[in-house]
């Protein structure tokens, strides 16, 4: 317990440093450039006072929430198929492992043109970056079932439905919850892309995008805080989510192959 | 024989289907044209941008900004992440900083290096390293802190100098490590300066499919998502190779 005391407050004395010396520069060197950490607090309380960050939230959260849950649920159904039916896999697999490593900003110009530069363009950004890491490790999770596991169902006169409900998807649930995680990071990371190259209207990086264009870096400085904190607060939240109940024996699996074998 | 025959065959059936079926759209026009172009009009657009010599051009300054961007940010993450790796002083007052900032989103930092480093190739060469970073240095520092200490014990046993030490046992021990962070980096790389050329630029693949659509060029958008597609894909081929190469005694895990 002590021992891990120490160890974070080594690792915090850093970041603690950092602040007091930007802070201790800029209050004499003020500049454009290198304004004080205290004018990005007033600028982020500002933002929370007009309502705008609230704004900004709620308008990234429900895309980020939209594209997610399409993505994931495609991704998931797909993941399962492919795992579960060997033809699918032969003609499928090959071509989702090309398909992916396809740069997904690449498809922005493209979606743009198709979808226009509203919501929906963003939603299938989105979608697709959540798409692929739960594919792929439902798909491995569903191959390393034991096959062991699925003769004692055939012995017990399971059907092939209630084979992949009641063993083969219990026994890839650990691999899903890594496709999840994976897919909730990259949509991240991707919605902040897709808000920053379509023009956001009314998304988080708005903050950004004002900062840049006002030339007020502590906006710019805010706005990296309040994207990173977030981005944070939903690695947390999944892996304590996961963690809760039967799959805590389970360490996590890792699967992000870019090649089929 | 046969088996291979099959595992060829039948995803490429999959991509001649969709192939038709885009064919086949566009022929009817299902859709508009300002929409969909049949995809032989695209390989002609293609074939056109090379013989003008605006594909060459493109795709140079894009794949030089790779290229730097690349070297800069990947380097660092070996050189850091090799400290890291190596030293548990380090490790301890340095890797909780790092994982503050790896929390945010590459794309974030984009408008920030605008502001710093002006609209021109320098913001762009520094977002390209940001975003090679991460992966490189948490693949080195966990690749080195893997070395297993009976090979370093044997080694001592053998007498083997610092410097041999490194280049027969720690090297080899963490390269499969170095080379898939490497790789998941070659990936963002080339992502981020798409990204940064559709942002602004006024040279780059990235550049030329905002300039199409901009102009409704459909011709010209779909060119350009084909190009960056097969510059991505070529590149992870490129570096499967090398990890096969490099280090055939691991099974591929990238």
């Amino acid at each position: 317990m002590i021992a891990k005391t120490i160890s974070v407050a080594k690792g915090m004395v850093l970041p603690v440093l950092l602040v007091a010396a930007w802070a201790a520069w800029t209050s004499r060197h003020e500049s454009l450039l290198f304004p004080t950490p205290w004018k990005s607090v007033v600028a982020t309380m500002d933002l929370w006072r007009s309502h705008s960050l609230q704004g900004y939230l709620v308008t990234s959260l429900r895309r980020y929430a939209l594209g997610l849950s399409i993505g994931t649920t495609l991704g998931f159904a797909t993941g399962a198929l492919l795992g579960s039916s060997r033809i699918a896999e032969r003609f499928m697999l090959p071509n989702f492992n090309m398909f992916r490593q396809v740069p997904l900003v690449g498809w922005i110009p493209l979606l743009i043109v198709w979808f226009g530069l509203g919501d929906l363009s963003r939603v299938v950004l989105i979608a697709l970056a959540s798409f692929f890491p739960i594919l792929l490790n439902t798909h491995a999770g569903f191959r390393q079932v034991p096959r062991g596991y699925l003769e004692v169902g055939e012995v017990f006169g399971l059907s092939g439905w209630e084979k992949v409900v009641r063993i083969s998807l219990p026994a890839a649930l650990p691999w899903i919850r890594t496709g999840c995680m994976l897919s909730l990071t990259f949509g991240w990371t991707i919605l902040v892309a897709s808000e920053l190259l379509t023009q956001s209207n009314g998304g988080l990086t708005d903050i950004l995008d004002t900062g840049r264009e006002q030339f007020r870096m502590e906006l710019v400085n805010a706005g990296i805080v309040v994207l990173g904190l977030l981005g944070f607060a939903f690695n947390f939240a999944a892996t304590r989510i996961w963690s809760i109940g039967s799959l805590r024996w389970r360490s996590l699996n890792i699967h992000q192959s870019n090649q089929a074998e | 024989m046969k088996r291979f025959a099959w595992m060829i065959l039948a995803p490429f059936s999959v991509q001649l289907a969709v192939l038709l079926a885009w064919y086949l759209l566009a022929r009817f026009q299902v859709f508009p044209q300002t929409l969909l172009i049949p995809p032989l009009l695209v390989w002609r657009t293609i074939v056109d941008l090379w013989n003008s010599g605006d594909l060459q051009t493109h795709m140079g300054w894009s794949l030089r900004r790779v290229a730097l961007g690349y070297g800069i940010g990947a380097g660092a993450g070996i050189a850091v992440g090799a400290a890291l790796g190596s030293s548990r002083r380090l490790e301890a007052w340095f890797g909780p900083t790092l994982d503050i900032f790896k929390q945010v989103p590459v794309f974030a930092w984009a408008p920030m290096m605008i502001v710093f480093f002006g609209i021109e190739e320098s913001s762009k060469l520094a977002f390209v390293a940001v975003a090679c970073f991460y992966p490189v240095l948490l693949n080195t520092s966990q690749g080195v802190k893997s070395v297993q200490r009976k090979l370093l014990e044997v080694g001592e046993v053998f007498g083997l100098s610092p410097r041999e030490t490194f280049l027969r046992i720690v090297v080899p021990s963490a390269l499969p490590a170095v080379l898939t962070g490497l790789r998941q980096s070659i990936a963002l790389a080339w992502m981020a300066v798409v990204s940064a050329e559709l942002l602004g630029a006024e040279s780059g693949i990235g550049f030329f499919m905002t300039y199409s659509r901009q102009l409704f060029q459909m011709d010209g958008v779909l060119a350009g998502v084909l190009l960056v597609g097969v510059v991505g894909i070529a590149t992870n081929a490129l570096f499967g190779a090398a990890q096969r190469w490099l280090v055939p005694w691991t099974r591929e895990v990238a």
